[in-house]
């Protein structure tokens, strides 16, 4: 498989009011093959968004760089990223907003194709609504007249217009009952195998994730603490954040594990060390520390621990 | 703390140096007129004429003008309009702002009890007959010009029935200081101050009315709701609490400019020597000092008051004071 | 076995005052020492339910009855019913960030719970909210009394939230959603606290939308489609044998987290029916895969086998 999208050290800073920094990213390094979905995972304000984001070019990164089918496009000014918009595409947890609400469906559908200036504009959208499993009477109408479901579905096919290589779709299903959630993994699921197109899913959700993804990467603080095949990721936590997300998830088969202690710190003063360490049941001294690297464990794994599971 | 109120005041300072600027700019720098000729006024001898343009330097450059005309202003205080026989105008405005300050704080007191009583009353009983009438009522009040009422209340209660028993009490127009009889100060701000008070009271019951509404939709209030609080204390003290935001912005803006002098009509209508009758003779005669003067005491206040209800605000939400000071 | 019965609603009815029933018939029950799940999609009325116990929705025509330690509620004075909100009942809510007044430390609005219930002096008032933040797990409670909603993190805040709900030692704790707006690892934390407010005696009427949420806190599941209550029983029971053809889907449309990847989850086709457009037999007959001719008469919740009470036609005997 080649490499479609590649971050390299890639990190993403805001500067606060008071001369404070919030270090949403850092030093993050990935890669997304072609037709592969790679999903981000961690507790909210771990820079899942941010580094989604920063991926596809919506805000410059403030060091490192990314690199599309080859090309970095980091650093690229708007008017030459405009080449590469039609080929990465984002699709939101809100879906209501993403739709100007007094422009019809089909109006909204179209505007991406006329920006790029495409022709066959209708067989297109006709073609999209039905792999989305909606009809074309939807065209004429307003967004308001649509179930949270029905909306992150155009929400999809607006995405699909123009035929990208990869979606970066953040948290699309969160907002979503679980019945019409199922509809959603499944449709995604679906569109990737027909349309081979790479996705960076971002979620909270493991099981989720576990259903809509090839590879993993757990967020902490800004940093990816373990990557891996979701499967053997979820199966044999590598990461103590990892396995106590696993745990955390409320499942009729057992009992809860005793909770993880305390509240994500705060990204602009981030612990020392493995910024895990305040929370981390298998705390050393070292942790404290010295900060740990990603390094592989077994096939295909990293992780960033001094003591890993594995 | 302090490096957020030393910012504030420079910030304050900018601000009038700004508008200082600027009301020099318009009414001495304006090409193609005599400063001179204007502040000596029409027909003054040439002697005169020269006297002025020296004192004022207008035969130097401009900073220096207006720097010579700040330094008369803020530090000599010896501003002298010449329409008005040499008569000192910083001492004027000064002996105006109480007069101002009595009114506007009258008006005040009856606008705030008046939006308060009639806001909640409309907001409890909204949809209800009470609440149409008492928002026409609001939008009629907010619609008479002030001017019009005042003569109105004068003629009413100075000459048609002012032998009745009921306006038997109102005194003759004008002001009578504090100081002088408490009373007397009470009885002739009575009137003026209702009159002014009478739009502001309309549009901020409305305003109260609907930010109270929209408060009541939000989770804070359902909580207080499920805690037990009768109706009274949920819109009292938690409505209230989440609404008056707004509500004391509005206020201090108003207030501010009233200070100011915008008052001016009212003033004119009752005779009170206040700084907007002032500024409404300055204007009416050209005097080129006094309304530099009044427009810079105006511009003063306004800008305090902006900052106050800014320092009123952080102590009424501590979101805001966060945000501010850090923490 | 009555006398336990902590709440009861029965065949609770709301509707509108133009006539359309948003609730449509609730019946259920809460005894002490348990925990009742209320499960559904959105829009199904888990909220309004909890909210008709509560009196807090004036302006809606409500009928049938909610009996709570034995007195029925619906007619209640509104004084009464105050007397009873959070002294006898108390409810914590989905968003803690805005379910606080955000102008007020949490300790004073702690406080003013208390001392709206009870007579005590301003300085017992706090001491009690002080230990109650400490019993909730809240560090260093006496400063956190004194923070602004927006100081405290997330979980704390819902912490302070739920110390707040039994100052007064309510005998029914309802929640409405109270670890959506959570994290996972913290909505651990809280539903582990939770717990331990059923095991301390307490009726706790759980409102989620997550199966997973209620098989781990509760001891039993009432599941809500479209205003009505299509199922009632223990949570082990109606989690390893669901009964009602929605329960099912529902619990099949969860992907799991370990075993076998499957290729497609299953799905409920069509989405629930609007409060004005319910259809006349079965309310889920439009998505059901067992939908047969007698459907076309709603079916009544009934109880099947011990304890387990279900409303479908497939149970008729
Ligand atoms: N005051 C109201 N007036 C009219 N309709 C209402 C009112 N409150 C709720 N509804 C409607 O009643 C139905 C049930 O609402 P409810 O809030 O109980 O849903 P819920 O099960 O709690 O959903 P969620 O999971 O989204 O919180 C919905 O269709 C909602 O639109
Ligand atoms: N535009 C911004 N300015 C300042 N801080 C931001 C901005 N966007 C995000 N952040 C902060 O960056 C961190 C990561 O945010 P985000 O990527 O949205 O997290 P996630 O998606 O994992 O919940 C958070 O602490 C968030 O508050
Ligand atoms: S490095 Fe130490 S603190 Fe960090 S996760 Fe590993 S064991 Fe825990
Ligand atoms: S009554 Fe009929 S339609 Fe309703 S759930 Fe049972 S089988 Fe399905
Ligand atoms: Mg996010
Ligand atoms: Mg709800």
């Amino acid at each position: 498989m080649t490499i479609l999208l590649e971050a390299k050290n890639l990190s993403k800073h805001y500067s606060l009011a008071r001369g404070e920094t919030l270090r949403a990213v850092s030093d993050v390094s990935l890669a997304v093959h072609r037709g592969e979905a790679l999903a981000l995972v961690g507790e909210s304000g771990c820079g899942k968004s941010t580094l989604g984001r920063t991926l596809i070019g919506l805000g410059a990164p403030s060091s490192g760089e990314v690199f599309f089918d080859g090309e970095r496009i980091s650093g690229l000014s708007d008017r030459a990223l405009r080449r590469w918009r039609p080929r990465m595409q984002m699709v939101f947890q809100d879906s209501s907003s993403t739709f100007n609400p007094r422009r019809t469906i089909g109006d909204t559908l179209a505007e991406p194709m006329r920006i790029h200036g495409r022709a066959g504009i209708a067989e297109r959208i006709r073609m999209l609504l039905e792999q989305v499993g909606l009809s074309s009477s939807v065209l004429s109408r307003y967004p308001h007249e649509f179930s949270g479901g029905q909306r992150q579905r155009l929400n999809i096919a607006r995405a699909l217009m123009l035929g990208p290589d990869l979606l970066v779709a953040d948290e699309p299903t969160s907002a979503l009952d679980v019945s019409v959630q199922a509809q959603i993994v499944n449709l995604l699921r679906d569109l990737r195998n027909s349309l081979g197109v790479a996705c960076v899913f971002i979620s909270h959700d493991l099981a989720v994730v576990r259903q809509m993804a090839d590879r993993i990467a757990v967020m902490y603080l800004g940093r990816i603490v373990e990557e891996g095949d979701v499967l053997a990721v979820l199966e044999a936590p590598a990461h103590p954040y990892t396995r106590a997300l696993l745990n955390a998830v409320p499942r009729p088969d057992r009992p809860l594990p005793p909770p993880l202690k305390g509240d994500v710190p705060s990204p602009i003063h981030p612990p020392q060390g493995c910024a895990f360490h305040t929370r981390c049941p298998l705390a050393q001294p070292r942790c404290s520390q010295e900060r740990p690297e990603l390094r592989p464990v077994g096939e295909g794994r990293t992780v960033a621990c001094h003591y890993p599971l594995l | 703390m302090i490096r957020g109120f030393a910012s504030r005041t420079g910030q304050m300072l900018l601000v009038i140096f700004g508008i200082s600027v600027l009301v020099f700019a318009i009414f001495f720098a304006t090409p193609g007129a005599d400063p001179t000729a204007r502040i000596a006024g029409r027909g003054a001898s040439p002697q005169v004429v020269a006297r002025i343009r020296a004192e004022y330097g207008f035969d130097r450059p401009l900073p220096v003008q207006y720097l010579k005309m700040m330094e008369k202003l803020f530090i000599s205080r010896d501003l002298t309009s010449f329409v008005n026989h040499g008569q000192p105008v910083v001492p004027e405005v000064l002996q105006a702002a109480p007069v101002t300050l009595s009114l506007v704080l009258w008006a005040a007191f009856f606008w705030v009890s008046g939006s308060l009583v009639f806001g909640i009353a409309s907001a409890v009983l909204r949809d209800s007959w009470v609440d149409r009438l008492l928002m026409v009522l609001g939008l009629v009040g907010l619609s008479i010009p002030v001017f019009w009422l005042g003569e109105v209340v004068n003629l009413v209660t100075q000459s048609r029935w002012h032998d009745t028993l009921l306006f038997r009490w109102v005194p003759p127009l004008g002001y009578v200081p504090f100081s002088q009889s408490p009373f007397g100060w009470a009885k002739a701000l009575f009137l003026p101050s209702l009159t002014l008070a009478v739009a502001f009271i309309g549009l901020y019951a409305r305003v109260l009315r609907s930010e109270l509404l929209t408060a009541m939709g939000e989770d804070s209030i359902r909580t207080a709701r499920a805690k037990g609080a009768g109706p009274v204390r949920v819109w009292l003290w938690h409505g209230l609490r989440l609404s008056w935001l707004s509500y004391v912005s509005l206020f201090g803006l108003d207030f501010a400019q009233l200070l100011g002098g915008g008052a001016l009509l009212t003033e004119v209508v009752f005779a009170l020597p206040g700084v907007g009758r002032l500024t409404y003779q300055a204007l009416a005669t050209l005097d080129l000092p006094l309304i530099m003067a009044t427009v810079m005491y105006a511009a003063v206040f306004v800008v305090v008051a902006n900052a106050l209800v800014d320092g009123l605000y952080a102590l009424l939400d501590p979101r805001i004071r966060e945000g501010r000071h850090g923490g | 076995m009555e006398a336990e019965v902590l709440l009861k609603l029965h065949h609770l009815h709301l509707e509108l005052s133009n006539g359309t029933a948003l609730l449509e018939d609730v019946s259920l029950n809460v005894r002490r020492g348990d925990a009742l799940g209320v499960v559904g999609e959105s829009g199904s009325g888990k909220s309004l339910t909890a909210m008709s116990v509560m009196g807090l929705l004036p302006g809606l025509r409500a009928s049938g009855s909610i009996r709570f330690e034995g007195r029925e509620l619906l007619g209640l004075k509104d004084r009464e019913w105050r007397r009873l909100r959070g002294a006898g009942m108390a409810m914590i809510f989905q968003d803690p960030m805005t379910a606080f007044l955000p102008v007020r430390s949490i300790g004073a609005q702690i406080d003013e719970q208390i001392r709206l219930h009870e007579r005590v002096s301003r300085r017992e008032a706090r001491a009690r909210t002080v230990a109650l933040l400490g019993r909730m797990g809240v560090p260093d409670p006496e400063a956190a009394a004194k923070r602004y909603p927006h100081q405290l993190s997330g979980g704390l805040r819902q912490r302070a939230m739920i110390a707040m709900a039994l100052s007064c030692g309510p005998a029914l704790l309802i929640a409405d959603e109270p670890t959506t707006a959570l994290d996972v690892t913290v909505q651990a934390q809280i539903l582990t606290l939770l717990c331990e407010i059923r095991d301390s005696g307490a009726g706790v009427m759980l409102i989620t939308h997550d199966m997973g949420v209620v098989a781990q806190t509760c001891t039993h599941v009432a599941v809500v489609y479209s205003g009505l209550v299509v199922e009632q029983g223990p949570v082990a029971a109606v989690m390893a044998r669901p009964l009602h053809p929605y329960t099912q889907a529902l619990l099949e449309a969860i992907p799991p987290l370990d075993g076998p990847r499957p290729d497609a989850l299953p799905t409920i086709p069509g989405r629930p029916s609007a409060p004005d457009a319910r259809p006349e037999g079965c309310v889920f007959a439009p998505r059901c895969r067992f939908v047969r001719p007698d459907c076309a008469v709603r079916p009544a919740l009934r109880e099947v086998e011990e304890g387990r009470r279900v409303a479908c036609v497939l149970y008729d005997a």
